[in-house]
């Protein structure tokens, strides 16, 4: 079985069928991962496009021995954050007959459901501790992973996995007492 | 996680496969094409860095020699130079010798982008050869000639961290602004050193604001240039 790194060094050389194993190994936590940063299957399914498309153009600059999850994760959290600040910028724009668009409404939390009630729960927690689980806890990265993708300290993505397991626990209480 | 994690028993999500249609376009475009090419290797492209800075110091010096410069005061330049060369070695071996995700922590990296240029600018303005004052530096000949050498060394520094910043793009997805303010400091540090040891003034605020503060002024433009060409 051959590591994530040495699929990414085969890739890199020309393999298509390495390219092809690395995408089955990592574009379910990709998607996932894209999934509940947009909670929007087709922006997600965008997203993933554009990450492998800047993989590909930028396959040559990959540096023999560097870690590819985290190297794949960061470059997703960049383009969405990216299409983020672009849309914002665009949020100005005025329908045609010269007025604001209508906001959207929230898609409403119809499911008692508890796996869509931790959905719910970690989408509600702070940005900070947010990402951090789902690195973590939905995208199967370990805490150095998920600390090199964030840039922070290994003890600082303990500490925010903490925090928002606390939050969550208080969240999913209450949610098991209503039900 | 740790075995007694409160909530491993929970049904996490699942990860999400893409559709079909998605995957099929995707291994299309990422397969298309497809040259044989070799995997770039940090500590080669760090030992490429130092490639940009010693040929600037290179050419300056010679400059300074066909200039007649007397040996003692290029001898004296060329021990300091020597100095912060080894200086930046120790800076692109531990802040980009190691491949993204394998570096030193980022913390460790940014204090050595932040203090380098300050205690550069501390040892060239105290081993200064000559301490005028701010009235005279600032007004007439030496004014125009800070600005002179400022520029140059400005440009220098530029060029300098433009090409060591060119060697690494694409290469950093993980922390490409600390990565490029390391380029910047390369490049900045290159160029004050080669304009140090043809430049004929050794006044502290002539050396401090024409020499020094360049290399502040390249570790934040090698941050902001950084963080988008580093970047895939």
């Amino acid at each position: 079985v051959q590591s994530l790194e040495e699929l990414m060094e085969r890739y890199v050389e020309g393999s298509p069928q390495a390219f092809s194993e690395l995408y089955r190994k990592v574009s379910p936590n990709l998607m996932g991962y894209l999934l509940r940063l947009t909670r929007d299957r087709g922006r997600a399914e965008d997203l993933l496009q554009v990450t492998f498309s800047k993989v590909h153009r930028a396959r040559e600059s990959y540096l023999r021995g560097a870690p590819v999850l985290p190297w794949l994760f960061a470059i997703a959290r960049r383009t969405f954050l990216d299409e983020r600040r672009a849309a914002r910028s665009r949020a100005e724009d005025l329908s045609t007959d010269g007025t604001l668009p209508e906001p959207k409404p929230e898609p409403e939390a119809v499911s008692n459901d508890v796996a869509d009630a931790i959905e719910r729960a970690v989408d509600a927690l702070p940005e900070a501790y947010r990402e951090a689980i789902q690195l973590t806890k939905m995208s199967g990265l370990s805490i150095a992973e998920a600390a090199t993708v964030l840039g922070a300290t290994e003890t600082a993505v303990k500490l925010r996995v903490h925090r928002g397991y606390n939050l969550l626990r208080k969240d999913l209480e209450r949610f098991s007492r209503s039900s | 996680m740790s075995e007694e994690d409160p909530l491993d028993d929970l049904p996490w999500p699942k990860p999400a496969e893409p559709s079909a249609g998605i995957s099929d376009s995707i291994r299309r475009e990422c397969t298309h094409a497809l040259g044989h090419k070799q995997c770039g290797r940090a500590h080669r492209r760090a030992a490429l860095s130092l490639l940009f800075p010693t040929v600037a110091i290179g050419v300056f010096t010679f400059l300074a020699i066909l200039r007649g410069d007397p040996d003692e005061t290029l001898r004296s330049a060329l021990y300091g130079v020597a100095g912060w060369v080894l200086v930046l070695v120790i800076v692109l071996a531990v802040g980009l010798a190691f491949p993204p995700g394998r570096r030193p922590a980022r913390a460790l990296r940014i204090a050595a982008a932040l203090a380098i240029p300050i205690v550069f600018l501390l040892y060239i303005t105290t081993t200064a050869a000559a301490h005028d004052s701010f009235a005279s530096f600032s007004q007439g000949a030496p004014a125009h000639h800070a600005l002179r050498c400022g520029l140059t060394c400005l440009m220098l520094g530029a060029i300098v961290s433009g090409g060591v910043l060119f060697l690494w793009r694409g290469t950093d997805p993980l922390t490409p602004t600390v990565s490029g303010a390391l380029a910047g400091l390369t490049g900045g540090l290159g160029s004050a050193l080669a304009l140090g040891v043809a430049c004929p003034s050794h006044e502290a605020w002539h050396v401090g604001v024409s020499h020094g503060l360049v290399v502040v002024a390249m570790v934040g433009f090698g941050a902001l240039v950084g963080r988008r060409l580093l970047s895939p």
